[in-house]
């Protein structure tokens, strides 16, 4: 696997306030990377910086070696935790505006089928924003997301309202984008998902890394389950 | 503590800690200091003028019909409210609020007061800062300090009183309704006559008829009480105040049986407001009726635009979601009679009266266009927003059309009317090259400011003065561009194509400087 997504002496500040300091890691084509933290630890922050939604105050992001500008929306995409859809588009329209946005060849029609099938969705493909679901609304956006293909994924707390059909669904295309060789990073506070899901695991307290590697590794250096790793890394 | 005084604490640090946010950034407290000090620099400039009795307008159309139109819009803004209502009229800011006050053990009756109070007092202090700019320029320049305070106050608490009027109209029995309609409809009836009789006794006073048809109406004057003595000003405001105290005691009392409906009311107004945010120019992009009415539609996928412009057909798309074909007919003629109405003016009119009455409406739908076009900050939120390699300037850009396009829709429209009534192809090119220019701007002035403080409360307080400072900055560029062309030239009408054409440049410069500092900024993406 060659290193596609390197983040190097990453630096935010907001003001006075760091919010993430000196951070630097890599998230390979092919791999599902966790970012775990505390509230406050920095990960949305990190996730905004990486999407190009914040500028950093300090380091670089680079994709395949090459810089990322602000210009990286076919490069990474970020779904954020609130799902806000379009109101007054149905569910298919959500597809069309990425396909469109970015220019995606005709086949794109067969795959939003295809995606919408595997949440479920095919019924609700007429239904318009508005009248979504929570958990509609997040499929809905992971749908149109997946569909612009961009190399690097970010999905932060992508679990969180969805059912348990739809969080097994999610895995397994999870599963599917890694094996393509898309970079995923998954931020969360579920443990276990984290687990069960990533290859490797970054732990974040106070903007600052505190462990890195897989779980194995962090089993080797501390002793007992990742939720005791976690609890005692981070203070918390 | 108890709940009232819960709210009034939590209100109470609100408050105190936006000022402090507000001292804590330089470049927000220096904008709240010039707002200040601008908003002083007006009171003192009209308090100068109506000592020298300097008038801005010694105008033609006199100083009696300003004021008739200024009271006579007034009163029928309230008929409008009274006849129709505003099914999104609420009670309670926020769902948590809403829960924490229905929960509470208090009294419904006071609680609701409380709320309501607070809703006009804030609402009231928005209203306020755009009532003032209208009063401080609109009002004679011969009234008196006190006379034009009185003024101010009494502006301030009419609308304090038809903003009170939705809410207990939501509340009225079913059998008081027609009423509510018919006293509605009479007061914008009147309102609409008053202006339309002094329209005809100054502005087509030469017309045949005109003065004939003045004499048939009563000379009532609600003007008067604009310029009238501090017993009248005075007498107006106890009655206002009073009325709209019963108002709200009415809505309190009905509230001690109606906590689900008022609840209900509020969510739908919430999730509104939310809504017409994402939008500038959101009075023209009205929000969707319902969602029941469109939970289902037909996705459209041909003839679907490549690249940013699908930011335009989203638009297109979101409107015919929320408006049916009856209401964009209706709308497409009233707009294209409209524009054939003011060529007869055009041909029929003394050029100096119409130019005397037609320049302060074309100044307050500027005004509004202006202070309307409000935050991205919605839009921002939105993950598929940045799904693209288009530069954040080209999607500004697509946004501002796609934003703009019904306005722009309307000056086309009204540019054929024009055409079709043949108002001469000066007034035609006006319609159709600077009224879209002219939104672009609006919609870039817009951006703009949002990029330079994105902040809710800036951009409603002192954001509102400076975009409308902009926009009368950015007004001269085009038209020097368009003097100095037309005097080389010796054509009115391609001197206004320039001065279209600087206009977007001006608007394309905004959207960059926007672009720019939105790409050095932290987007939260919720």
């Amino acid at each position: 696997m060659s290193a596609s997504l390197s983040v190097s002496g990453l630096t935010k500040r907001f003001g006075a306030k760091i919010a993430i300091e000196d951070l630097s890691f890599s998230v390979a084509s092919g791999e599902i990377v966790a970012l775990l933290g505390p509230n406050g630890a920095g990960k949305s922050t990190t996730f905004a910086c990486l999407a190009g939604l914040a500028r950093p105050n300090a380091g670089t992001i680079r994709f395949d070696g090459r810089q990322l500008e602000s210009d990286r929306g076919r490069t990474v995409a970020v779904i954020p935790e609130t799902p806000d859809v379009y109101p007054l588009l149905t569910v298919w329209e959500h597809l069309v505006f990425v396909a469109r946005l970015c220019r995606l060849d005709p086949s794109w029609e067969a795959r939003g089928d295809a995606l919408l099938a595997r949440f479920g969705m095919t019924g609700e493909r007429d239904t318009v924003g508005n009248a979504l679901s929570k958990g509609m609304r997040q499929k809905t956006l992971i749908a149109a997301t997946v569909l612009a293909g961009t190399p690097v994924l970010l999905l932060d707390e992508p679990m969180i309202g969805l059912d348990p059909r739809g969080q097994r669904e999610l895995r397994e295309m999870l599963a599917e984008l890694r094996a393509a060789g898309t970079a995923l990073m998954i931020s969360t506070h579920q443990l276990e998902s984290a687990e069960a899901l990533s290859d490797r695991i970054i732990m974040l307290n106070h903007g600052r890394v505190v462990a890195s590697g897989t779980v194995e590794e962090l089993r080797a250096d501390h002793a007992g389950s990742l939720e005791d790793i976690f609890l005692d890394l981070t203070g918390t | 503590m108890t709940t009232l005084g819960a709210l009034f604490y939590a209100d109470l640090r609100s408050f105190v800690n936006q000022l402090r946010e507000i001292r804590r950034s330089p470049a927000r407290a220096l904008v709240w200091l010039l707002f200040a000090a601008l908003v002083a620099a007006l009171i003192g400039l009209r308090i100068f003028n109506a000592a020298h009795g300097a008038g801005l307008r010694g105008h033609l159309i006199g100083n009696r019909a300003i004021l008739d139109i200024i009271a006579s819009l007034t009163l029928a803004a309230f008929g409008v409210v009274l006849a129709f209502g505003d099914r999104y009229a609420g009670l309670f800011a926020h769902p948590a609020e809403a829960r924490f006050i229905i929960d509470s053990p208090a009294e419904p009756f006071v609680a609701t007061l409380y709320v309501q109070t607070r809703q006009i007092v804030r609402g009231g202090a928005r209203q306020a800062i755009g009532l003032l700019y209208i009063a401080l320029v609109y009002l004679p320049a011969t009234l008196p300090a006190a006379a034009l305070v009185r003024d101010l106050v009494l502006l301030c608490v009419a609308l304090a009183f038809t903003a009170a009027v939705p809410l207990a109209r939501q509340l009225l029995p079913p059998r008081l309704i027609p009423l509510a309609v018919a006293a509605g409809a009479a007061c914008i009836v009147a309102g609409l006559l008053v202006i339309a009789r002094d329209a005809a006794e100054t502005l087509f006073a030469a017309a045949p008829g005109a003065r004939a048809f003045a004499r048939l109406l009563p000379p009532w004057q609600p003007g008067n009480i604009l310029a009238g003595g501090a017993r009248e000003g005075d007498t107006a405001i106890a009655v206002l105040l009073l009325a709209t105290a019963a108002l709200f005691a009415y809505v309190a009392h009905a509230a001690r049986d109606t906590y689900p409906e008022l609840y209900e009311l509020s969510m739908k107004r919430f999730a509104r407001t939310e809504r017409l945010r994402s939008r500038p120019f959101g009075w023209a992009a009205r929000a969707p009726q319902s969602a029941v009415r469109a939970v289902r539609a037909e996705s459209t996928v041909r003839g679907t635009p490549a690249g940013v412009a699908i930011f335009i057909w989203r638009a297109w798309t979101e409107y015919r979601r929320t408006n049916s074909a009856r209401s964009t007919s209706i709308e497409t003629a009233v707009v294209l009679f409209g524009g054939y109405a003011v060529a007869l003016l055009v041909r029929t009119t003394d050029p100096e009266m119409l130019i005397a009455f037609a320049s302060p409406l074309v100044n307050i739908v500027f005004i509004l266009a202006v202070m309307r076009s409000a935050s991205l900050a919605t839009e921002l939120r939105r993950p598929l927003f940045w799904l693209s390699d288009a530069t954040l300037f080209e999607r500004l850009c697509a946004l501002g059309v796609a934003q703009g396009w019904r306005l722009i829709g309307w000056c086309l429209l009204a540019g054929i009317g024009l055409a079709a009534g043949q108002a001469g192809l000066p007034v035609v090119v006006a319609a159709l090259v600077i009224g879209p220019c002219t939104v672009l701007l609006a919609g870039a002035i817009g951006y703009a400011s949002y990029a330079l403080l994105p902040n809710d409360i800036d951009q409603r307080g002192p954001l509102l003065f400076v975009r409308l400072l902009v926009g009368y900055v950015l007004i001269v560029p085009p038209i020097a561009a368009g003097v100095v062309f037309g005097l080389f030239a010796h054509t009115v009408t391609a001197a206004l194509i320039v001065a279209g054409a600087t206009t977007l440049l001006e608007a394309a410069v905004l959207a960059g400087f926007a672009a720019s500092r939105l790409d050095r900024m932290s987007i939260v993406l919720r």
